[in-house]
């Protein structure tokens, strides 16, 4: 294990930025941080990450909980005490998919940003990055190499930083 | 322009005195909210104007016309995010915000207007000794449903795209306690990709899930009337023509709110003539809708032949409630249509006097609606009067304390515009 956690470079411009992504994909690198001030779009060609677990888990979450409502209102208002109100049926779904809605809607968006929060690893509030305090992904582009990587060649990066223009180049301690 | 210096400057510099002077007024208003609340707990809602019939008055007006309110700030940050409308991104923070701080003025009114509100919890399906259950096909309990979980994916709309700005907080904070707060509530957000990415999806699901939500929580409130048999209550149309009144007065709030704030903190390169342009047109179009819900109500009461909804229409149109009917009318209906006109689309004094107007236009059509009703059922017997008390316009206008005051800590502690997107949007516009 290296001394320092990664190798992280600053960007003015998202062009540079791009271009640096580009030259590190291309030397094998895999365990790279892109930080930027706003999602850029052109990051998805360089390095593809589609995760749907987000998605995924909202929809289950949405079919269970809507579910699970529309089970507990016929189980209440059906089986365990039905009140006979002019001898209408008792299971009225149409009356019960209302709630059941709004429980999936609930289900689906509380789970939703649990699910957020876990796949971020959030609340975080140390992250090695933040001990660099010329770090500010609000206003640059920043690219973080990590030294775990099986492809990390110190001297690589660096030249591939210094060839794209950086405008900084600092070791993130562990 | 850099929203960064300019809408972050505002958050992080110490409070200008107008604004104190504001929070003190609104502060007491809010306080004259929790007197009347604490007098109504104490001595029981026989101090307000109901009774028989008018068992329904300005609580549940009240409760509506907010609700209402709460719905544009949803439609403006999920439904316009869905439609790819960018014009969205400088007034949607603020919007947002102003949905929560409606729904939470809204929420209190229904516990407010039970007569034992210590029983509020009746409505929740826990298991009892009487072993009773709430009324499930009641619109009255799915309110309680829905406005939950209405007010849930708002918080949680609203707190998820706030992140991204925290942390720009947490960044520039010029105190260490100011860094502490804005970090911790950041959750430690870097902009780092996959963050983006995940927080992109949760948006976009999020609005997704919001967008049937303001379709459906009003209409759950309106069906509140439409299940009942009284002339005036009993009609089909109630659920979109709240629906559209609701999004109406709602974007008829964000003017009257919007407006001062804009020129107070000077956001005009953010808030430009071109969004004013836009809302007055949302305005324009709602109001078009209103007015052809109106049309057909009151049409449809006539050709009914109902001799019970023909007297509640000449009632209206006429009778005891002419006064307020034709200005309900005037305001909602009529006034909107100066926004055919470009200069007054344009002019913020003008859209700002006709949405204060608009907005007391749309608490007096659900006035209408409630009370006038209730005072003139089936038959002459069950007719009666409402009047208002002292306490009922305390409660309204106390509301108002609640609902600024709020505001007023929303401008102070948090990014008034959504200064990410700003960042995103000037991105896009260099390139």
């Amino acid at each position: 294990m290296r001394d320092y956690d990664a190798m992280m470079a600053c960007f003015a411009t998202k062009s540079q930025f791009l271009t640096a992504a580009r030259e590190l994909k291309e030397l094998g690198l895999c365990e790279l941080d892109y930080y930027t001030p706003h999602p850029v779009a052109e990051l998805e060609e360089i390095d593809p990450f589609d995760e749907a677990s987000l998605q995924k888990s909202m929809l289950v979450a949405g079919v269970f909980g809507g579910a699970s409502a529309l089970l507990l209102e016929y189980y209440l208002l059906a089986v365990d005490y039905p009140l006979n109100v002019g001898n209408r049926p008792p299971a009225s779904w149409p009356a019960f998919l209302v709630p059941a809605f709004e429980c999936l809607v609930l289900a689906a968006g509380v789970t939703g940003f649990i699910a957020f929060l876990l796949l971020c690893r959030f609340p975080r509030l140390y992250q090695p990055v933040f001990n660099i305090e010329q770090f500010e992904p609000g206003e640059a582009f920043f690219i973080s190499v990590r030294t775990t990587d099986k492809n990390f060649d110190d001297t690589a990066v660096r030249s591939v930083f210094a060839r794209t223009q950086s405008t900084g180049v600092y070791d993130v301690p562990h | 322009m850099n929203p960064q210096n300019d809408i972050l400057g505002i958050t992080l510099s110490n409070a200008p005195k107008g604004w104190i002077l504001g929070f003190a007024a609104s502060f007491v208003l809010f306080l004259v909210f929790m007197f009347a609340a604490i007098w109504l707990f104490a001595y029981g809602v026989g101090i307000w104007g109901i009774g028989i019939p008018v068992a329904w008055g300005f609580a549940i007006v009240n409760f509506v016309w907010w609700i209402g309110i709460a719905h544009a700030g949803t439609f403006i940050s999920a439904i316009l995010l869905l439609l790819n409308q960018d014009w969205r991104k400088s007034v949607s923070r603020f919007a947002e915000a102003m949905t929560l701080f409606a729904l939470a003025c809204a929420g209190l009114f229904p516990i407010f207007h039970l007569g034992r509100p210590e029983f509020f919890y009746w409505l929740i399906p826990y298991p009892n000794s009487a072993d009773i259950w709430p009324q499930f096909r009641s619109p009255l309990v799915w309110d309680l449903i829905a406005v939950l979980t209405y007010t849930t994916i708002s918080v949680l709309f609203w707190y998820v795209g706030l992140i991204p700005d925290l942390a720009a907080l947490r960044d520039k904070a010029n105190s260490k306690s100011k860094k502490r707060v804005y970090g911790l509530f950041a959750l430690g957000w870097s902009n780092e990709r996959r963050q983006w990415h995940r927080h992109r999806s949760l948006t976009i699901f999020l609005a997704a899930l919001a967008t049937p939500l303001v379709v459906s929580v009003h209409s759950i409130v309106s069906l509140d009337f439409s299940v009942a048999i009284l002339p005036g209550w009993h009609t089909t149309i109630f659920p979109p023509y709240f629906v559209a009144g609701a999004i109406y007065s709602g974007f008829a709030m964000v003017f009257t709110i919007g407006i001062p704030v804009r020129k107070f903190y000077k956001l005009h390169d953010y808030i430009t003539a071109e969004h004013l342009d836009r809302i007055a047109q949302v305005l324009l179009v709602t109001g078009l809708f209103v007015t052809y819900g109106y049309v057909c109500e009151n049409f449809l009461r006539w050709y009914s032949g109902s001799e019970f909804e023909r007297s509640l229409l000449h009632s209206h149109a006429l009778g005891k409630h002419a006064v307020t009917f034709w200005t309900m009318l005037t305001l909602n209906a009529a006034l909107p249509n100066i926004f055919w006109f470009r200069a007054m689309r344009r002019n913020a004094v003008v859209l700002f006097v006709s949405a204060t107007l608009i907005n007391v236009g749309m608490w007096i059509e659900r006035y209408v609606i409630v009370t006038a009703s209730l005072e003139h059922g089936f038959l002459p017997p069950s007719w009666g009067d409402y009047s208002a008390t002292v306490w009922d316009w305390l409660l309204l206008l106390g509301s108002f304390g609640l609902f600024l005051s709020l505001l007023f800590l929303f401008v102070r502690f948090i990014p008034v515009v959504s200064v990410f997107e700003m960042k995103e949007k000037l991105a896009e516009e260099r390139q």
